[in-house]
Order: C-alpha cells, then sequence, then structure tokens
C-alpha cells in the first residue's frame, strides 16, 4: 500500500512534468524557426512514454479498479492526490521559472534560466521520478529510499561543491566560470537532449503502437 | 424479492469483427450456472460486461432485480470476481494485496480471510507474481469469498489447476451454496466440472446462446443419433444441429429426442448427449441451422 502510493508520487511527477511542464516549456523558450520541429517531435515524444506509463496495468491495475465497488473510495482519493498536488507545484514552479527569467534577464547568471537549463532540469526531475517509479514498486521503499539519497546527496554536495570552489572569495571570476560550465554542459546537453527525444519518439512510436494495438487496457479485451 | 439474482435479456455487443449476438440467461438465487463453450465463443466478455467492465450496446443487465449501470457500487458490493487472469498487483504482497481490496468492501472479513489463506496453504507474505496458476486462482477465490458476497462470477476458475485443487474449489462453491440466496456463475471449457456442481448451464457458441436450461432439461432434450448413411437425407438432417460420417454411417447431434425418436423408430441409436457431444458437434460438425 505504502509502496504504491509513494510510487504513484513518482508516477505522476513523471507524468506531469512530461507531459505538461516540459513541452509548455520548451515551446516558450524556444526561437522561432525552431519551434516547428520541436512542436511535432516533444510532445509526442514525452506523452507516450508517460501515457504508457500511467497506464501500465500491473502497476495500477485498471482492472481490479474496475471491479471493486469503487466511487470515491478513499484509495483512489489517496492515489491520485499526488497527481493533483504535483499539478500545482508544476504550474507554481513554472510561472516561477517564467517570471524570473525576465527578471534576471539582463543579469550575469541569466544562463542559469536560459530554456536549455529549464528543459534540463526538467529533464533530470522527469528521468528521476521516471526510474524511481518502477524501483519503488518493485523493489520497496527502503531500497528506493537509498538510491534517491544517494541521487540527491551526489546532484547537491557535487553542485554546493563546484560553486563552492568556483565563487569562494579571491575568485572573483568564479561566477562566470561557473556560467560558462553551464554554457559548456548546455552545448553538450542540448544535441544529447535532441538525439533522446528522437530515441524516445522512435521507442514511444514502437512501443505505443504495440500497445494500442493490444488495446492498452485490460479491460478492452475480449 | 426479484426471483433472479442475474437476469440477462437481449445482450449485443459489438467489437473487433466479434459480435454478442441476442444472449438471455437467468440465474434464480441459490444455483450455479455454467457457461460452457470453446475459445473465442464470449464467456469472458458475457462475464465482463455483466461486471461493467466492457460497455454493452443494447439489453438489458440486471442483478439483484437492479441494473448495474445505475447502481454499480451497490451492486459490485454484493459480488466476488475470479477473473482468468486475476488483476492484481504482482510485486506486492498477497497481504497488501488484500488490504488494498478489503478497502473497498464494507463486509470485509479478515478473519475469514486469514483462514482461508491458511486453508489454501498460502504464505500471506508471498508476492503475488510468484505464485503459480492455481495458486493465483486460490488467492482470487479466498479474496472473493472473503467479503460476503452473494454473486461469485468466475471465468475459467478452474483452467490450469490440478485435479486436487479442482475438486476442492467445486466442494467448496458447493459448500457456498448452503446458503441458499448466494449464486455462481462461472465459464469453464472443462464439460466435467459442469457436470459436478453445475444446476443450470449456458452454452455459449460463436455469440449466441445456444441454450440455458437445467442440467436435467439439457439431458433430455439433446441426444446423438447414430444410423446408417441411408437414412441421412436433406428431410432428415433438417432434424440435427450438426453431424459427421463415419465408416459405418453418420453420428449426428439433436435438440429434440422426441422428434428424432418419432421420425426414426428404432431404426437408429439415439444415446444421451453429453455436454462434450454438444461442444463437439457444434463445433467441429457438419452445421444445420
Amino acid at each position: 500500500m505504502r509502496r504504491i502510493l509513494l510510487a504513484d508520487w513518482f508516477a505522476h511527477g513523471h507524468l506531469i512534468l512530461t507531459v505538461f511542464i516540459a513541452p509548455s516549456i520548451i515551446l516558450a523558450f524556444l526561437p522561432v524557426e525552431g519551434r516547428g520541429a520541436y512542436m511535432v517531435i516533444v510532445p509526442f515524444a514525452l506523452f507516450l512514454p508517460a501515457l504508457s506509463l500511467l497506464r501500465e496495468e500491473r502497476f495500477h491495475g485498471w482492472t481490479l479498479m474496475a471491479c471493486v465497488p469503487q466511487k470515491r473510495n478513499a484509495y483512489i482519493r489517496r492515489r491520485f492526490a499526488s497527481f493533483w498536488v504535483w499539478f500545482v507545484l508544476s504550474m507554481a514552479w513554472f510561472l516561477l521559472v517564467v517570471s524570473i527569467t525576465y527578471v534576471v534577464r539582463e543579469l550575469p547568471v541569466a544562463p542559469l534560466f536560459s530554456w536549455q537549463a529549464i528543459v534540463f532540469v526538467v529533464f533530470v526531475f522527469a528521468t528521476f521520478t521516471g526510474l524511481m517509479m518502477p524501483i519503488v514498486y518493485r523493489f520497496g521503499v527502503g531500497v528506493a529510499a537509498i538510491i534517491a539519497s544517494v541521487v540527491v546527496i551526489t546532484v547537491f554536495f557535487g553542485t554546493g561543491i563546484g560553486v563552492f570552489f568556483l565563487t569562494r572569495p579571491g575568485n572573483e571570476k568564479g561566477i562566470y566560470k561557473l556560467v560558462m560550465l553551464f554554457s559548456a554542459i548546455h552545448s553538450f546537453l542540448t544535441p544529447v537532449i535532441f538525439m533522446s527525444l528522437l530515441l524516445g519518439l522512435v521507442t514511444a512510436v514502437h512501443f505505443g503502437g504495440m500497445r494500442l494495438s493490444q488495446r492498452i487496457f485490460a479491460r478492452k479485451e475480449l | 424479492m426479484n426471483e433472479y439474482i442475474l437476469e440477462i435479456e437481449g445482450l449485443h455487443k459489438k467489437r473487433n469483427g466479434f459480435e454478442l449476438k441476442d444472449v438471455s440467461l437467468r440465474i434464480p438465487y441459490g444455483f450455479v450456472m455454467g457457461m460452457i463453450g470453446a475459445n473465442g465463443a464470449g464467456k469472458t466478455t458475457i462475464i465482463k460486461l455483466i461486471l461493467n467492465l466492457l460497455r454493452r450496446d443494447s439489453g438489458s443487465i440486471r442483478l439483484f432485480g437492479r441494473d448495474i449501470l445505475e447502481n454499480e457500487v451497490e451492486i459490485k458490493e454484493r459480488i466476488g470476481f475470479v477473473l482468468d487472469r486475476p488483476p492484481y498487483y504482482d510485486d506486492i504482497s498477497l497481504r497488501a494485496n488484500a488490504r488494498i481490496v478489503s478497502m473497498f468492501y464494507r463486509k470485509w472479513n479478515q478473519h475469514y480471510f486469514d483462514q482461508l489463506l491458511e486453508e489454501f496453504d498460502l504464505s500471506p507474505r508471498k508476492k503475488f507474481g510468484k505464485l503459480s496458476q492455481g495458486q493465483k486462482m486460490k488467492f482470487g477465490l479466498a479474496v472473493a469469498l472473503s467479503h460476503d458476497a452473494d454473486l461469485i462470477l468466475m471465468d475459467e476458475p478452474t483452467a490450469g489447476l490440478d485435479p486436487v485443487f479442482r475438486r476442492e474449489l467445486l466442494e467448496r462453491l458447493g459448500n457456498l451454496l448452503l446458503d441458499d440466496k448466494k449464486s455462481v456463475l462461472f465459464s469453464t471449457h472443462i464439460t466435467s466440472d459442469l457436470e459436478k456442481i453445475a444446476d443450470y448451464i449456458t452454452f455459449v457458441h460463436d455469440g449466441e446462446v445456444v441454450f440455458s436450461a437445467t442440467r436435467e432439461e439439457v439431458g433430455e432434450r439433446w441426444c446423438v443419433v447414430k444410423g446408417g448413411r441411408e437414412l441421412l437425407t436433406a428431410e432428415t438432417t433438417a432434424l440435427f444441429r450438426g453431424h459427421r460420417m463415419s465408416q459405418f454411417g453418420f453420428e449426428a447431434l439433436c435438440d429434440d429426442t422426441q422428434a428424432v425418436r418419432s421420425r426414426f423408430g428404432d431404426d437408429v441409436v439415439i444415446e444421451r448427449a453429453s455436454l462434450e457431444d454438444i461442444m463437439f458437434y457444434l463445433n467441429k460438425g457438419v452445421h444445420h441451422a
């Protein structure tokens, strides 16, 4: 029970981040000439895997939920609460980022709020939540907590140490180095992200098509 | 109180090239109905329509005298289900699975559930996905029996079970009916299961109900006729539902023993048709309307 509810948090986080936030941010920040291709690729590439996660029979138990008397049941409410929490938080975060972007546009830290940076952050979180969902469901809360701790500690400490050394007193240009570092990461990540999207699209079309052909829901089977 | 626990009238469902046509059947309170038919005949579709897992195109399904579309939650409280592919969570324990399911039923009896798990030799700590097919069925049955359901719906419950547990399961269903308000509808293609416990038999073939009657009525009406080839004419063939030719003559299935007796007299051998005979001739024999 605990395991399923926690897995829901990650599944819904993954869904919201990929389906709603990432494409909207990408579309909002893309240069006009690149929009057309991204508009086609991004939503499809992100939407189908996320949708297939949500429709995963063995995780969600769609057939079971359809068989039991379940109108406004506490279990259903608890499971979908995480969806709305993610939705509200993500939208709030999105608005915050957009606001900050316009405020800090002229500051040296502006690249931190570039669309590439935002996409990068969204991708990291979307990937993280997407990976954690099956880990929690398959291996339980304990194992998932250890993995999550390692990831979070690594990311936070790594970033913290980097920022500390680059911006310590006497290293006046540290902040610029940090910006350069992020720019370099972005330059590297942009094609990687783009290739991932293409790969995601191919995978999504393949599995999505397979799933659709199997009627996706167990309840649709003969 | 309504006389029937389940009433289906003129049920239609069309999808993916398969059509369920004008299905009607009734189960009185306190009886077991076995639904038999070949794979793909439409048994699972009927059970899914009863559970409202599929939307019907037309017709009515009334459970406990009420339509499931209008009273789904109340009706499902009173239904226990065992599906051929039990829909529980693979990666969590039986206890955790039961805890989830129990939240949906007001009459959930945890003590009885624990007792059933012990009887079925199932460890509550074991993950559902690690169970064998037979054990999964046992778990499904334990869940179905633990919330005091009035109607148990089972889709191929005995498929994949060893003979010992098959008998145990059938006996348990028989015991359940000591309470004369409870009923069971189960689908199978194992004819001997029906002969053991079914009071009513519904035969489904190619999306249609061929018959739905008591076991005795089926035995009286349906027969296998054996006779010489010269007796098989266009006129006599019309009496049969299906036939096949053998080296020595013909064998045919008929659903009107009296008519055959009065037409042929002692020229043919008339035997009571088993369910297996009916299945065989309707599926493999030369069909007649």
